[in-house]
């Protein structure tokens, strides 16, 4: 599944934009979260950290792999070096399951 | 495709004012005519079907585990459109056999004829759950009691047949022994009326825990073992219609000889008993997502082990008198 997402390469390209897939859900119930993928259809338990992920595309619109991982090292006061990784490995499940999609990013508006 | 049975084919059909004759209080000859044509129609309440068949068994079934249900031959709507024919061909002197046709297709393999009912009950689950997506259709044993639902959630073999049976006949209200029917458009439970499906050891702990239980014709040797079925009460019937609202989610397992636990079950991990579990919630797509996060945040969820009958309906009298009957909203 982690194999999905190319390399961390790809994911850090700076044309490649990321953005919370259309008709997607995520709810927090009890301790821990549930989502719903717009463009799959697939329901997904998530962790802490893939719940950020999803909420800061949600509420922050089309953003770039390593923005993301700028923000969410912000919001908690870890190293970047610390928050990379485990963005990086919770990526791939959250674009199988449909819940974030790539845009072009002509079209993503300042990511 | 379901069936618009034709209009003034029945005198159960004509306007009266007399209350329809229950199933089980009509005529034999009655019952096996309305069969054959223009068939027998059932109202579950969530849901309503139509079985036509001429399978000589089945009339007698029927009128012992829908006893209660009122005879008739039309509705303004059938969802479920069912027939149960004899076998044809030169083996039906040797063995008779019936087959299950519905949606233009045989989803089963012929049964033995003496086994018509078993038939006619698996077939209108199998398609009261490809076809009922009006309804969120969790997989769970449902009751209810002061206008609230116990649903009761459980894989097969849970036990969960069992306790509904037993919870039907000590005061609780049978919404249903295999699908706790969401409308999640006007966001209560409903009835889908069938008869307990009882199974193997669970018929005799029945007969033991109710000796007067209104059970139907035994069935051994079915796909499934020996079954029996348990009909609904009179009331059960006469309400099928009433909404329930969520009261709690129990989730169940029937352990020989363990010792009684009531645990509450976190969210999380009840949404995934109820949406991974449920028989169309993939088909519905977002809309069972909702629904399944709506249920979990309007009622708790618990586990429960036991191994006596009367000690988890005692456990499940005290948890809806703390949790339910006494709580805000």
């Amino acid at each position: 599944m982690l194999g999905l997402v190319r390399d961390g390469s790809a994911l850090s390209e700076a044309t490649t934009v990321w953005t919370w897939a259309p008709g997607s859900r995520l709810t927090a119930l009890g301790a821990g979260w549930v989502a719903y993928g717009g463009a799959s259809g697939e329901t997904l338990y998530l962790n802490d950290e893939s719940a950020a992920v999803l909420e800061l595309l949600r509420d922050e619109g089309p953003t770039r792999f390593d923005a993301v991982c700028r923000a969410l090292a912000g919001d908690s006061g870890l190293d970047l070096a610390a928050v990379t990784p485990a963005v990086q490995q919770g990526w791939a499940p959250l674009v199988e399951a449909g819940l974030i999609v790539a845009v072009e990013a002509g079209n993503a508006g300042d990511a | 495709m379901p069936a618009m049975p034709e209009a003034g084919a029945s005198a159960a059909a004509a306007p009266s004012a007399a209350p329809p004759t229950a199933l089980g209080a009509a005529a034999p000859a009655q019952v096996r005519a309305a069969l054959r044509s223009p068939g027998l129609c059932l109202d579950l309440g969530a849901a309503t079907l139509r079985v036509r068949s001429d399978a000589p068994a089945l009339a007698a079934g029927l009128q012992s585990v829908y006893r209660e249900h009122p005879l008739a031959s039309a509705l303004p709507w059938v969802d479920i459109d069912l027939r149960i024919a004899r076998a044809r061909g030169a083996r039906r002197w040797l063995r008779p056999l019936v087959r299950l046709r519905g949606e233009a297709a045989h989803p089963f393999e012929p049964f033995p004829a003496a086994t018509a009912l078993p038939l006619f009950e698996w077939g209108a689950n199998w398609m009261l759950g490809l076809r009922l997506h009006d309804h969120l259709l969790l997989h769970a044993g449902a009751l209810e009691r002061d206008g609230r639902a116990l649903l009761l959630p459980a894989m097969p073999g849970a036990g969960k047949s069992t306790l509904t049976a037993a919870l039907s006949l000590r005061g609780w209200r049978l919404l249903s022994d295999e699908f706790g029917a969401w409308d999640w458009r006007q966001r209560h439970f409903t009835a889908l009326l069938k008869p307990v499906a009882l199974k193997n050891e669970s018929i005799e702990v029945i007969r033991r825990f109710a000796p007067d239980a209104p059970l139907g014709p035994v069935f051994e040797k079915t796909r499934k073992g020996t079954v029996a079925h348990l009909a609904a009460s009179a009331q059960a019937v006469r309400l099928r219609h009433a909404p329930a609202l969520p009261g709690a989610f129990v989730l169940p397992q029937w352990q020989a000889g363990a010792a009684l636990r009531l645990e509450p079950v976190d969210a999380h991990a009840l949404f995934g008993a109820l949406a991974f579990n449920a028989f169309n919630y993939r088909v519905l797509g977002a809309t069972g997502y909702d629904a399944v996060v709506h249920l979990v945040q309007a009622a708790r969820g618990w586990r429960l082990v036991y191994g006596e009958l009367d000690d988890a309906l005692a456990a499940l009298d005290a948890l809806w008198q703390r949790e339910v009957t006494t709580a805000p909203g």
